[in-house]
């Protein structure tokens, strides 16, 4: 009886420990999750509110310092465009607002026009994007990213003044990839990124819709050679980069993915939802309650870049976040809720004033997480 | 708090202790906007030095806190109802 009484004592606090642990963190930041999947309008407001200041506050090149200068221009573009797909995405699920936040979306327009946010295009390349649309380079880092916000912008408002550069960026873009071998059109020069191509497909499809023009056949002829020579059969995963022959040069990643998903399921529903079990299958993990997606397969293991983010105990920062958007495209509410939790654990937020800022996210991890918990449920 | 057992309160008050040094590092954290530049590498050691010790805390609040403090009631419900089972056996 004594060794009961002992033991009892010191292992049912110890279950409880690790019930609690299992339960209550992830529980707690979960809260607020269901409004978001359900796209509460109050609840995306609060988001849209900071990123809107944060962008007004006009971050810049010196904002960033990773000690490269490209990876600085990349992640000033991706804060304004991130921010501008977000304003997109949420006038899109609630027209109502389209006059309160189309002049949020036109400024993220400009800023993207500007050439100090061109310019880590610009130096690639040694052309701007925007000059040299009649010319055969790639420019997928910029044009595929920036279509994709003009096409968006064209379902809110198919004559709005950027209408035209949508048209234009959808003739290279198409023009370039039926003229590339590998069906790729290039990052930078000689990188070859399958990831950064799917912005730019999405773009002509959701142009298409937008104005009525048929670009079936080659969106047809784009989603089997994507599927067949850029998604590995095993683990159902986007391969990261590419050789110049298409052939792969870096192994399937969580963050390309995911991020490819986010656009993909624009243009190609079946295929993004083809990787987005592969996603599942292949990288889905967690721990304490909290959801998590690795940045290599399960068994797998590799460095983490500036793409990937950190990468800890396998846990991809990027892969995570980028796969919250695919989560509601596809209606998975339960992974959407884990992967939340987790984005509200490492990003800290908070609700002053009303408006919600995640204070570990900064501009461009505000502006993700807003593109990314308003993507827009396939209908 | 009275009608706590001695070692019970005093456990609370040093986990309340940490709950409220947690609430003031997030208040600087959110008011000093130190986070963005950490974010964006472009910071001064000691701003790199508070966002370590914001998220250690933060860890430390949600991992081991919240849980040890589960665990403490649990331990002293089943402390409780040992000692009311141990009387109640034992010979008058």
């Amino acid at each position: 009886m004594l060794w009961l009484r002992r033991n009892l004592l010191f292992l049912l606090p110890l279950l409880a420990f690790f019930i609690a642990l299992w339960t209550i963190p992830a529980a707690w930041c979960r809260r607020g999750a269901g409004e978001w999947f359900g796209g509460d309008l109050a609840t995306q407001q609060q988001l849209a509110r900071t990123v809107a200041r944060q962008i007004l506050d006009g971050p810049t090149h010196d904002t960033f310092k990773t000690g490269i200068k490209r990876f600085d221009g990349e992640w000033l573009f991706g804060t304004n465009l991130m921010a501008g797909i977000g304003f997109c995405q949420l006038v899109l699920q609630h027209p109502e607002t389209r006059a309160e936040w189309t002049p949020q979306i036109e400024s993220c327009i400009r800023r993207l026009l500007t050439k100090d946010v061109q310019e880590f295009d610009r130096a690639a390349w040694e052309e701007g994007p925007i000059e040299s649309l009649d010319q055969p380079q790639g420019h997928a880092a910029y044009l595929g990213y920036f279509n994709f916000l003009l096409s968006l912008y064209r379902q809110i408002d198919p004559a709005n003044e950027f209408a035209a550069l949508n048209d234009q960026i959808t003739a290279t873009l198409i023009r370039r990839y039926e003229s590339s071998p590998s069906g790729l059109i290039a990052t930078y020069p000689n990188e070859w990124y399958p990831v950064d191509n799917a912005p730019g497909l999405a773009s002509i499809a959701i142009t298409g819709r937008a104005t009525g023009r048929d670009y079936s056949a080659f969106l047809k002829k784009a989603e089997d050679s994507f599927r067949q020579h850029y998604v590995n059969a095993k683990s159902g995963l986007i391969i990261q980069a590419v050789n110049a022959k298409g052939l792969p040069s870096d192994q399937p990643r969580g963050s390309g993915s995911a991020l490819g998903t986010f656009f993909l399921y624009h243009a190609f529903p079946d295929l993004g939802r083809e990787i987005y079990a592969g996603i599942q299958r292949s990288l889905e993990t967690g721990l304490f309650g909290f959801g998590a997606i690795r940045e290599y397969p399960h068994g797998e293991s590799g460095v983490w870049d500036i793409d990937s983010g950190p990468v800890i105990f396998g846990f991809g920062f990027s892969a995570t976040g980028f796969t919250i958007g695919p989560a509601r495209a596809y209606g998975d509410e339960a992974l959407y809720a884990r992967l939340f939790s987790s984005a509200v654990f490492a990003g800290a937020p908070s609700y002053r004033g009303g408006d919600l800022d995640f204070l570990t996210g900064g501009p461009l991890g505000n502006a993700i997480l807003f593109a990314m918990l308003t993507t827009a449920p396939l209908p | 708090m009275t009608l706590l057992p001695n070692s019970l309160r005093g456990y609370l008050w040093r986990f309340s202790a940490i709950g409220a040094a947690y609430l003031i590092l997030f208040e600087i954290v959110a008011r000093t906007n130190v986070m963005p530049r950490v974010m964006t590498l472009n910071f001064a050691e000691w701003e790199l030095a508070l966002i370590v010790l914001f998220l250690a805390a933060r860890f430390l609040v949600y991992l081991v806190l919240i849980p040890a403090v589960v665990s403490l009631v649990v331990y002293q419900v089943v402390r409780y109802l040992l000692n009311l089972g141990k009387r109640s056996t034992s010979p008058r």
